[in-house]
């Protein structure tokens, strides 16, 4: 999405054409073969919940932790759709240690760019802000130059699809339903269980005391940017088969997961989880119920976030659970 | 006083900047003919038009180039990528570049409608011929036959308008609708409509709803999606509810992988049929991972004699960039260099300005069909005519990974008997899904 239009010469303004209204239909239960409607809003709801929900909890963690507004999260979901493409299509390597590998790798390259560039620049955060956001384009263009704009495929892990409810999904898709309960798991165990956990949660308190108690907070800083990257490559893993792959692909994942996260409430992975199917659910509505407005999608979420912050800004869950949100 | 001629200092700094000095380059220097070349680079579609009008500007130049009186004119080319998918200021400015510092004589490319209407004012700035290879929203030429001498300079062989797009696909429809007829027995097939939200399409979309039922069709959905949609099983899953027996899509953007990808992976029992920009390239295949099986849809060119030339140009552009010349820019800025050429020699001038009324009495056979330009005083002035005798295009539908010509098949197209006999060597007979035939055969 660009928001060059905005500022474009006037003679770039696009020819008004008249429109149709857009027209509410509520399918008359589906020509009466397929009844089922609200199970099939409820199934794809959860699909895009889901997909949501694994890309946004990997930048609440490092928000929550470092205080980094990370614009360039879903550019490490790029890398390892790319890496897990190359890693398959073109060495030839079996699909999960391709995945394995790539998300390894793309952690890495997460600790190097915090080490190079974040570290260096935290306190400001504006200039963070718009550090994120070059280095998200800087891979864009890399990969750009490297595979052009060419569209790849990486094959899904588990082919195929399951009927329920009348409704046709992908194993691909439940495997990313799954991935994201499984996600959060790990994470709470590593979060509540592990001394690193422990240290996480001391920074993200309040990182002046935690370093008086001897806590590195660069370190553990370091240590979350690297966990989140690995989220992010979590995502592309069983996000990237449904889609195409292609150096644009870090952009509409980047906008939305914005939304879930201040939607949820900046910092709360449980609010982010949250708002990700609060917000997948309204597109899959919007879809299903508005087929003509089908585009609208994405600015029907968006407004809903707006919404909701005008009436509670810290979010749905930025005060609440704020003693719990990590 | 100082503060005064201070501010008559900076009046004429701008003053001197923003004086056109230097008059529109109409005229060759050095015996060259500079051609910008425009597009999204980075893309199929510029990286088609780019080869396209380097194999014409090549076989041009190696046969004497472009002779005008006692004097001998070679092609030069300029590329310029326009990066229009993702913004149009980009494309403006690109535009302007090629004008005023690489001072180019023409301008040969475009590929998004919104991008080329803004790049058309750029044109009636400077008075400069575009010849355009890809932008489909019929209003681009609408224009000349509201103000014929502010954009006269514009000049479209592809993409066909969406109008005549919205034709074509009913053409491919047709052949969709005689198999299901004659292979499940359904007489009126239900179709969804699927396209992205785009100017170019919305011409398209509003007249399919009047025109599907006049035809014979059910429309039980209309869906319009993002251009940059990463996801529409949503749309799918919508599409098999309404029990949809024909999907009928159109997009350029991405969503015109992921879309039959998803339809292939959840093998949805309805034909798909398609206006899209990258189903006639190679790697839509390999984009789709396979899932574009039997889909069908536009294909500017196909590896069959539409004329003698058809064919030669397909293999040297295959064998260039490992694609086939199937997207209409590549094979639309081919037959423009030739176009341009008899204009220029027809006009015995390189002026714009003469090489507009040169234009309009074209007749050309290149290698795409049969080039001739609807007159001034047509509804849209200086585009290409689709026809039998005209321009074609073809139908593609891939099967088991090839991609293979499927219409013009010789028969009438709606009653419409200029088409009865329109054929080319090579060409296959259409398939419907078997996934479609196990799943329809009983119902209804």
């Amino acid at each position: 999405m660009s928001l060059a239009p905005f500022f474009a010469d006037v003679r770039a303004l696009p020819i008004v054409t008249v429109q149709p209204p857009l027209e509410v239909r509520i399918p008359a239960e589906g020509r009466g073969r397929n009844g089922a409607m609200f199970q099939m809003i409820l199934i794809n709801g959860l699909v895009f919940g889901g997909v949501y929900a694994t890309l946004a909890v990997g930048f609440s963690l490092v928000f929550g932790v470092a205080k980094i507004l990370n614009m360039a999260h879903t550019g490490f979901y790029m890398i390892t759709a790319f890496l897990m493409f190359v890693g398959s299509a073109v060495i030839g390597i079996p699909l999960l240690p391709s995945a394995l590998l790539s998300i390894f790798t793309a952690g890495i390259v997460a600790i190097i760019c915090y080490k190079l560039v974040f570290d260096r620049v935290k306190t400001h955060e504006i200039a963070l802000l718009i550090i994120s956001i070059a280095l998200a384009m800087l891979f864009q263009e890399i990969l750009l130059l490297i595979f052009a704009a060419h569209y790849r495929n990486i094959p899904p892990f588990v082919p195929g699809y399951r009927e329920i409810a009348g409704l046709r999904v992908s194993y691909q898709h439940l495997l990313t339903i799954g991935s994201t309960v499984a996600t959060l798991v790990a994470l709470w165990a590593l979060l509540t269980r592990t001394r690193l956990g422990d240290a996480i949660r001391a920074v993200a308190e309040d990182s002046e005391t935690a370093n008086l108690m001897g806590i590195n907070v660069g370190r553990v800083c370091m240590i979350t940017m690297g966990i989140s990257a690995v989220l992010a490559g979590v995502a592309a893993a069983v996000v990237a088969p449904l889609f195409t792959v292609e150096p644009h692909m870090w952009v509409h994942p980047l906008i939305m997961i914005l939304a879930v996260v201040v939607l949820g409430g900046m910092g709360s992975i449980k609010g982010s989880v949250m708002a990700a199917f609060i917000l997948g659910f309204a597109e899959t509505v919007v879809v299903f119920l508005v087929p003509s407005g089908g585009y609208l999608r994405g600015a029907v979420s968006l407004g809903i976030m707006v919404v909701v912050l005008i009436v509670r800004p810290e979010g749905l869950f930025g005060v609440v659970f704020e003693e719990e949100r990590l | 006083m100082k503060r005064i001629s201070f501010l008559v200092g900076i009046a004429a700094f701008f003053a001197f900047l923003f004086t056109p000095w230097t008059a529109p380059f109409t005229v060759a220097e050095d015996n060259v003919i500079k051609i910008g070349v425009i597009g999204p680079m980075k893309f199929s579609h510029g990286i088609a038009t780019w080869t396209g009008a380097s194999i014409a500007a090549e076989e041009i130049n190696g046969h004497g180039g472009v002779t005008l009186g006692d004097r001998k004119y070679r092609i030069e080319l300029v590329k310029s990528d326009s990066n229009e998918y993702l913004s149009v200021t980009d494309a403006i400015s690109a535009m302007e570049k090629l004008i005023t510092v690489d001072k180019v004589n023409y301008i040969l490319g475009g590929f998004r409608s919104e991008a080329v209407f803004a790049m058309q004012e750029v044109m009636t700035d400077n008075k400069i011929l575009f010849m355009s290879v890809q932008a489909a929203h019929p209003k681009l030429c609408g224009r000349i036959a509201e103000d014929y001498d502010k954009y006269k300079y514009y000049f479209r062989i592809g993409s066909l308008n969406s109008v005549y797009l919205g034709e074509l696909s009913y053409a491919y429809l047709a052949l969709v609708k005689e198999a299901l007829k004659s292979v499940l027995g359904i007489e009126k097939p239900r179709v969804a409509i699927q396209y992205e939200k785009a100017v170019w399409a919305d011409p398209i979309v509003s007249t399919a709803q009047k025109r599907l039922p006049e035809l014979g069709f059910e429309i039980v959905r209309v869906g319009r999606n993002s251009a940059t949609a990463t996801d529409v099983t949503g749309d799918l899953s919508a599409i098999k509810a309404a029990d949809a027996q024909i999907i009928w899509s159109g997009g350029a953007g991405p969503v015109q992988n992921v879309l039959p990808k998803q339809w292939g992976e959840l093998e949805i029992p309805a034909a798909l049929v398609s206006i899209s920009s990258v189903l006639p390239e190679k790697k839509h295949w390999e984009a789709t991972g396979g899932g574009c099986n039997y889909e069908l849809g536009l294909c500017p060119v196909g590896r069959v004699a539409i004329t003698p030339k058809t064919i030669p140009f397909y293999d040297e552009f295959h064998k260039r960039i490992d694609d086939y010349p199937t997207t209409g820019g590549g094979i639309a800025a081919y037959d423009w260099l030739f176009v341009l050429r008899e204009a220029i020699e027809r006009a015995r001038s390189l002026k714009s300005d003469d090489l507009v009324p040169a234009l309009e009495k074209t007749d050309y056979t290149g290698a795409e069909g049969r080039i001739v330009f609807h007159p001034p005083q047509h509804k849209w002035p200086h585009d290409a005519i689709w026809g039998p005798e005209y321009i074609t295009y073809t139908g593609a539908q891939w099967q088991d990974q090839s991609l293979e010509i499927v219409w013009p098949d010789g028969r009438a197209l709606w009653g419409d008997e200029r088409w009865k006999g329109v054929k080319f060597e090579g060409t296959k007979p259409y398939k419907l899904p078997p996934r479609m035939i196990t799943y329809w055969k009983g119902k209804r």
